[in-house]
This record gives structure tokens, C-alpha cells and sequence, in this order.
């Protein structure tokens, strides 16, 4: 083997290591970095008239890119190596607002129990990766 | 009249060579712009697309390794069913032979696209959409490969092969111990080709994988749109890396196999 093929291989090899280490170190980072988000659980209620009605504190309603209202239900799915949780958009209505600051939404998507992003410590965007930070407390709440 | 002729040769290769260049570093030097503009000297200097790419966020690197893996596994395959059918059209007279040959050369003319919808049908009846032997099974069987081998093979004379089997060698030993050591210069030139191809494929990994985490680095590439473009040229970067590698470790055999099965 020449040496100039050899010089190769060796140039290969380091980068080939380097680049294992940095995928690594970068997980981590990733990890370390992604936002802290705690949820409220939306709970549906009847009215008097017999209709469904979500009802929210007003920090789970946020504008998103658009400018347009909508709040972030935390969702899982298949992460690179492991299950993540992820911020799934919803565009949602604002009907009314009561005086404790809840506030009346209307989305179809929204299903009885989902877990609504209320309190986030870095902004969320929609289909990112976060870490749920009271997820134990969610799975302790009973259903109704 | 002679100097002439070289000054203007001179001016005009270089010329050339200024064209081939300069988007690579155009590249190289927005790799270092943590601006939003472009420009062929950055106005805003730093290490941000790198610390972007490789350090804050692993999809890049991850990617790589979807696209080495899938380029590893590709070249593999094809180098073992290529040799295989190079040698049997080489060396074998069956009934049809001719007519498969031709329908091989036709294969190699269509482009990929055409049998796409097809190679789709199969790969669904097979369960195979969504995982990534769908994108390695069908670039396995490379109708260049075989060509190329083939023509190698008519070169290496017909008394190695009768030595080898006078010896005792059988089939299978007479081609990886004579006659792939004989074609090495074709070998090397289909495993670089084969890797350039593998590792730029868009299509394929569009169409037959359903996780964005399994999309190779040519994927990827091809939907970035990000603002810094610091990190968009470092991953351009990253994706010309192992392709550059790979031609500097062949370069010689590359030249000889091209020019030694005539292409």
C-alpha cells in the first residue's frame, strides 16, 4: 500500500472517531437543551345546553408563527433512539374568557384529557422535541 | 506558434478549473458566515454553523451515519452479485445469453425513475416500505456493475482460468483468487461509482422510508432550509467529505478501470 493510501486511511479513521464522539456529545447537548414544558389537562365539560366545552387557563393560549391562537398538546413518538415527547400545534378558537382567567377554546382536534403545553422556560415550536416535566403527575390523574 | 498555442491552452484550462472550483469554495468559506446573507467573503465571521452541526444538534451526524450505512451496505452487495453475473456472462455460454446482456445494457440506459412505481409494488407485497433494506435491495442490483465487470473479465485472457482449473480450482475459487485480483482496476472504479451513486440517492429514501430519522444525508440536504447558513455549508461539507476521501484513495485505480474496459 502506497503512502499516500495510508495517510488516507489514518485521516479516515480519526474522522470516522471524531465523528462517533461528537454524535454522542451532541445527544447530550441536544438532550440538555431541549425546553421544559408542564401541561394542564384539558378536561371536557358538559354545558347546560348539553354541549361539550374546553375550558383552559389562559396561559396554555399562545400565538404561534402566524400570529394566530393556538395552544401545544404534548404527544409521543419514535425518537432517533428511544421514544421522545414532542409539541404538536393546534389552531384553536377563543370563545370566551371567564374572570379566573380560563378562557373557552373550540378545536376538533382536541380530545377529552390531552395534555396542553402550560408553562415552557424556552419558546415552543411545533413537532419539536421537549421534555415533560410533570408527566408522573399526568399519569396519576384519573380519568373521567 | 507553439507557445501561443500553450498561453491559450493554459489560459483557457485555468479559466475552466476557476469555474470547477469556486462553488467548492464558495462553500468552504460561507462555512464560516454566521450571517443570514450570502456573500463570497462572509461579513460575519465565526464557528457557528460548526458548533450548530456538530455539537448542538445530532440530526446531521445521525444522517451521516444513515448515509454510510446504507452506502456500506449497497456497495457490498453489489460488488458480490456484480461479480458473480460479470463472470457468468464472461466466461459461461447458456441459451440466451445475448438477449439477457442486452436487456441488462437497456436497464442501465433507463433512469431510476421508471421503475420506481414498480419497485414500489414489489417492496409493499414484501413489507420491506419504511425500512431501509427497501432503499439497499433494489440498488443492490446494479445493471452497470455487471456491465463493467463483464467487460473486465473479456480482458483477463482465457488461460488463467484453464491454469486455475488444470490446478483443481473450481469456479467459485478460479474468480475471487484469478480473476477479480486480474480486474482490480474495475473493481475499485464500480466501488467508487457505486459509492458516489449510493450516497447522493434522493428518491429512493423519499419514497420508501417513512421516518424522517432514517433519511440519509443527500435527503436532508436537499430540504434544508435554514437560516444559518454557516451550517448549511458545513453539512454540504460533510457530505463531500467521505465521496472526496474515497476518490482520493482510488484515483489511479479509477483511471485505469475507466480506461481499461473502454468507457
Amino acid at each position: 500500500m502506497t503512502r499516500k493510501r495510508i495517510v488516507i486511511l489514518i485521516i479516515s479513521g480519526i474522522l470516522l472517531i471524531s465523528f462517533v464522539i461528537l454524535t454522542v456529545v451532541s445527544e447530550k447537548v441536544y438532550i440538555a437543551l431541549l425546553p421544559e414544558v408542564t401541561t394542564h389537562t384539558l378536561r371536557t365539560s358538559t354545558s347546560k345546553d348539553g354541549v361539550n366545552e374546553r375550558w383552559l387557563p389562559g396561559e396554555c393560549v399562545r400565538k404561534n408563527s402566524k400570529g394566530e391562537d393556538a395552544v401545544y398538546v404534548v404527544r409521543e413518538r419514535e425518537g432517533r433512539f428511544r421514544k421522545e415527547f414532542y409539541a404538536e400545534e393546534v389552531a384553536v378558537d377563543v370563545e370566551d374568557t371567564r374572570d379566573d382567567g380560563y378562557v373557552l377554546v373550540l378545536a376538533m382536534v382536541l380530545g377529552h384529557m390531552d395534555p396542553i403545553v402550560i408553562e415552557s422556560n424556552l419558546p415552543v415550536s411545533d413537532q419539536e422535541a421537549v421534555k415533560w416535566m410533570n408527566k408522573a403527575e399526568y399519569d396519576r390523574e384519573p380519568i373521567r | 506558434m507553439k507557445k501561443k498555442t500553450n498561453i491559450i491552452a493554459i489560459i483557457v484550462l485555468s479559466i475552466l478549473a476557476i469555474i470547477t472550483i469556486f462553488p467548492l469554495v464558495y462553500t468552504f468559506l460561507n462555512a464560516f458566515n454566521t450571517g443570514s446573507a450570502y456573500g463570497l467573503i462572509p461579513k460575519e465571521w465565526g464557528i457557528r454553523g460548526f458548533y450548530e452541526t456538530f455539537v448542538r444538534r445530532p440530526d446531521y451526524l445521525i444522517k451521516f451515519w444513515n448515509s454510510l450505512f446504507i452506502a456500506i451496505c449497497i456497495i457490498t452487495g453489489q460488488l458480490l452479485v456484480s461479480c458473480l453475473a460479470g463472470y457468468g456472462f464472461s466466461r459461461f455460454k447458456f441459451p440466451g445469453k445475448n438477449i439477457l446482456f442486452y436487456l441488462i445494457i437497456i436497464l442501465m440506459m433507463m433512469p431510476y425513475q421508471v421503475t420506481l412505481v414498480s419497485n414500489y409494488a414489489i417492496l409493499e407485497r414484501l413489507n420491506l416500505i419504511g425500512k431501509e433494506a427497501a432503499v439497499i435491495l433494489p440498488a443492490i442490483f446494479s445493471p452497470f456493475g455487471v456491465f463493467l465487470l463483464k467487460q473486465a473479465f473479456d480482458m483477463c485472457p482465457t488461460e488463467f482460468c484453464e491454469a486455475a482449473k488444470l490446478d483443481g480450482a473450481g469456479e467459485v475459487r478460479t474468480l475471487f483468487s484469478v480473476m477479480i485480483p486480474r480486474a482490480k482496476a474495475a473493481v475499485a472504479s464500480l466501488v467508487i461509482l457505486s459509492f458516489v451513486d449510493a450516497w447522493n440517492m434522493v428518491e429512493q429514501p423519499l419514497v420508501f422510508l417513512r421516518s424522517q430519522y432514517q433519511y440519509p444525508l443527500s435527503v436532508f440536504l436537499s430540504q434544508m432550509n435554514e437560516r444559518i447558513i454557516g451550517m448549511v455549508c458545513v453539512c454540504g461539507i460533510l457530505a463531500a467529505l467521505p465521496v472526496l476521501l474515497l476518490f482520493l484513495f482510488f484515483d489511479e485505480d479509477l483511471v485505469e478501470g475507466i480506461s481499461f474496459t473502454k468507457i
